[in-house]
């Protein structure tokens, strides 16, 4: 007794705001905001991340919600995976999210992890990302200095790790239009076990020949779509065709053989 | 298994169900068991006003639970009427009364928070800010929390605490005589 603790992190300093205008105040160059903790903790721990202060979200419940208005889903960033996994709105209206999520690890993540923490965490393997990139969705993202902006899928991951968010930025709401009228999603991936991150996947929605998205998982630094495929599908390709085309840009044969068969599988699924 | 059950609010029954203050910890009774857990919005569906909620509960010093995805819709004309129409999955020893009561502890949550509304709008984040309310998370509710559960564990410690020092007292005496 009487000696100091000693913690796996490197230490930091804690805020716990109450407000979201207090969190954008807290909010700066070196300093973490902390949703699910279910990434951001392991890489504290492991003292990868040595953020001088953590901002603690999870007093917001301003962004924790999942609400379909005018057709349009909005997602609050502090929405829990858990939430959006048992959501009937999400099924019936995306079903790709339903089928995504049920990926992402395990329950007892699912529970803790937030939708906001996935895609700003931006890990290449995330199934989250993957799925809102085929869903065309934005990105509102809000800074106490600068005001708000919207961000499409393409402009927010830039790296492995990396998105185009500000320090004193904060991902407050993802936007994610309804599909097309008649449009079918599927969701495919290889993981060496069940809820381990995933060497590969596809998350496709297409409605005919009118409309078809394609996005890739593993397959690149971030989330990527595979437009030549698209087009390939919507000008009558065949799943294993447009599959092709979608693997062809992918480096190493494994991965591409991999790739190629889970896109196939996947647009299979959605015709 | 299916549960459908309809409830009167004392206000306009959208706003009280898409401001979610209803959700929290839940404590019902079936029989002679009680269930603790708690419900939770989910999603609202502002344009075929429906909102959905997650509710589950588990036997206070027994095996089992009951655990069920909800809809919420205001009843036709206006009112304060709520229909709501649960799916609901029983485990372990809850019985289908526990289904029963646990969306009667929900309709009776909407109820209390339609009385005492308090300002739990889930507004879009991409409203001003200083519109958002503030909530607090859902508080969760322990077995250990009920007196007469932690007296029927505390009779069990002790049954258990004088077994022990009997049989050691009778072990101690039988070695005793063999030696």
């Amino acid at each position: 007794m009487g000696e100091a603790a000693v913690l796996k992190p490197a230490p930091f300093q804690y805020v716990a705001p109450r407000s979201l205008d207090e969190a954008l105040g807290a909010l700066g160059e070196d300093a973490k905001p902390l949703a699910g903790g279910q990434s951001l903790v392991p890489l504290l721990n492991f003292r990868l991340a040595r953020p001088a202060t953590i901002v603690d979200l999870n007093g917001l419940g301003e962004l924790s919600y999942l609400r379909r208005t005018g057709g349009t889903l909005r997602i609050g960033a502090l929405t829990r995976q858990a939430a959006l996994e048992r959501s009937a709105v999400v099924e019936r209206g995306w079903p790709l999210l339903t089928r995504a999520v049920s990926y992402v690890a395990h329950p007892a993540i699912r529970n803790r992890g937030t939708v906001g923490g996935s895609v700003a965490h931006a890990d290449p393997a995330a199934e989250l990302p993957v799925a809102l990139t085929a869903l065309d969705a934005r990105f509102h993202v809000r800074s106490a200095a600068r005001g708000d902006r919207t961000l499409q899928a393409a402009e927010l991951f830039q790296a492995p790790l990396m998105t185009a968010l500000e320090p004193d930025e904060l991902l407050v709401e993802i936007e994610v239009p309804a599909p097309p009228d008649g449009a079918r999603a599927a969701f495919a991936e290889h993981a060496r076990t069940h809820g381990d991150f995933a060497l590969a996947g596809a998350a496709v929605v297409r409605a005919g020949t009118e409309h078809a998205a394609i996005a890739l998982l593993g397959a690149a630094p971030t989330p990527v779509r595979a437009p030549d495929a698209e087009r390939a599908l919507c000008h009558g390709a065949t799943a294993a065709e447009a599959a092709r085309i979608a693997g062809a840009q992918l480096d190493g044969d494994y991965r591409r053989a991999l790739t190629t068969e889970l896109v196939r599988r996947a647009i299979e699924e959605a015709s | 298994m299916r549960v459908s059950r309809s409830v009167q609010l004392a206000g306009p029954a959208w706003a009280a169900l898409a401001a979610g203050g209803w959700s929290g910890p839940v404590r019902v009774r079936a029989g002679d068991s009680e269930y603790v857990g708690k419900v939770a919005l989910v999603d609202v569906d502002e344009d075929a006003r429906v909102v959905g909620a997650h509710a589950q509960a588990r036997r206070v010093g027994g095996w089992g639970g009951v655990a069920g995805r909800l809809e919420l819709r205001p009843g036709d004309g206006g009112g304060g009427r709520v229909d709501i129409e649960a799916d609901v999955d029983l485990s372990g020893e809850a019985s289908e009364d526990a289904a029963d009561a646990l969306v009667g502890g929900v309709a009776g949550r909407l109820q209390d928070a339609a009385r005492t509304p308090e300002p739990r709008a889930a507004p879009s984040a991409a409203e001003p800010a200083t519109k958002a309310a503030e909530s607090e998370p859902a508080a969760w509710t322990s077995p250990a929390d009920d007196p007469e559960f932690r007296r029927r564990l505390a009779g069990r410690a002790a049954i258990a605490v004088a077994l022990g020092a009997a049989l050691g007292v009778a072990g101690a005496a039988w070695g005793r005589r063999r030696s």
